[in-house]
């Protein structure tokens, strides 16, 4: 069976699944995982794709998402915040417009990239947990 | 000075700024310079730039093509092509036509590639002309009208 490596969005933790697998629970923060492959070939719109595999836009494609993903190769057009915990490739004739943050980044020549961006190895990309608000816990008292 | 991997020919590069240089103001120039020490302040020119790895400037930078193998702290603006290495270290915004990142290079700002962008960068922006204002003169008063007919 070929597995493959993938990271968990959530707490970074290494997981080794299948490749043929479509999605994965994590062991250590229980969060359920995609680790699906994506290809874009035509035009699509969405609000957020999440995976812990890759996503491909070709030529033909037109991605309109936010995006939170291992690694994304663009060659078509893409519009949307990307979060990448590996690379981010541009291809020459792509299009890219919104802001990247990521452990790689390559651009070649002649690709068009618009928007903020910040490329950084050490970059921490895994939320920290916020604590909930002083109170959240606390039993509402009937109002007087 | 120049030996080894930092072969470079006199036709591309006549200004070279030393790895034991530290030069700090404005540089203007015409065909290329190559900096492998250090510089602060801005720099302004048509021609090529070429931050060497051992090189680190901090300065607001316009140039017609901007290669980065060191370090620059400040927005950057060619006017064609601006290569990051992958040894590059870049945080400010980065503007121009052409934008080739190797894998590995460092980069925290905004980027706007293109040849809309790369216009900009040609042009100074100016300042936006205003539309004169209508002076407002207040009504004056006639005193001749105010005569009462005999």
């Amino acid at each position: 069976m070929q597995e493959k490596t993938v990271y968990c969005l959530h707490c970074g933790k290494e997981l080794i699944v299948s490749i043929r697998a479509v999605s994965t629970g994590c062991p250590v923060c229980n969060h359920r995982l995609s680790v699906e492959d994506f290809t874009v070939t035509s035009i699509l719109s969405r609000s957020l794709i999440e995976t812990c595999g890759s996503v491909t836009i070709t030529p033909s494609g037109m991605l309109r998402a936010c995006l939170r993903v291992n690694n994304l190769f663009v060659e078509g057009d893409h519009q949307g915040n990307v979060t990448a915990a590996g690379k981010v490739t541009i291809t020459a004739d792509a299009s890219f417009a919104g802001d990247i943050i990521a452990h790689r980044l390559e651009v070649r020549d002649g690709a068009l990239v618009k928007g903020f961006c910040r490329i950084d190895p050490q970059l921490e990309l895994i939320p920290t947990p916020s604590p909930a608000p002083a109170g959240a816990n606390a039993k509402r008292q009937p109002a007087k | 000075m120049i030996s080894g991997e930092n072969k470079v020919s006199d036709n591309d590069f006549p200004t070279i700024i030393g790895p034991d240089a530290s030069f700090k103001g404005e540089l203007s120039f015409e065909k290329g310079v190559k900096i492998l020490g250090s510089f602060e302040g801005r720099i302004s020119t048509k021609g090529n730039l070429v931050v060497a790895a051992e090189g680190a400037i901090q300065a607001d930078v316009e140039a017609g093509t901007i290669t980065v193998e060191g370090e620059i702290n400040g927005n950057i603006s060619a006017g064609d092509l601006v290569e990051l290495k992958n040894s590059a270290r870049l945080q400010g915004d980065l503007r121009c036509e052409r934008l080739i990142v190797v894998d590995g290079a460092h980069f925290v700002g905004h980027c706007n590639v293109g040849s809309d962008a790369a216009g900009e960068a040609a042009s100074p922006k100016k300042a936006p002309v205003q539309a004169p204002q209508p002076v407002y003169k207040p009504p004056q008063t006639n005193i001749d009208s105010n005569k009462t007919a005999d």
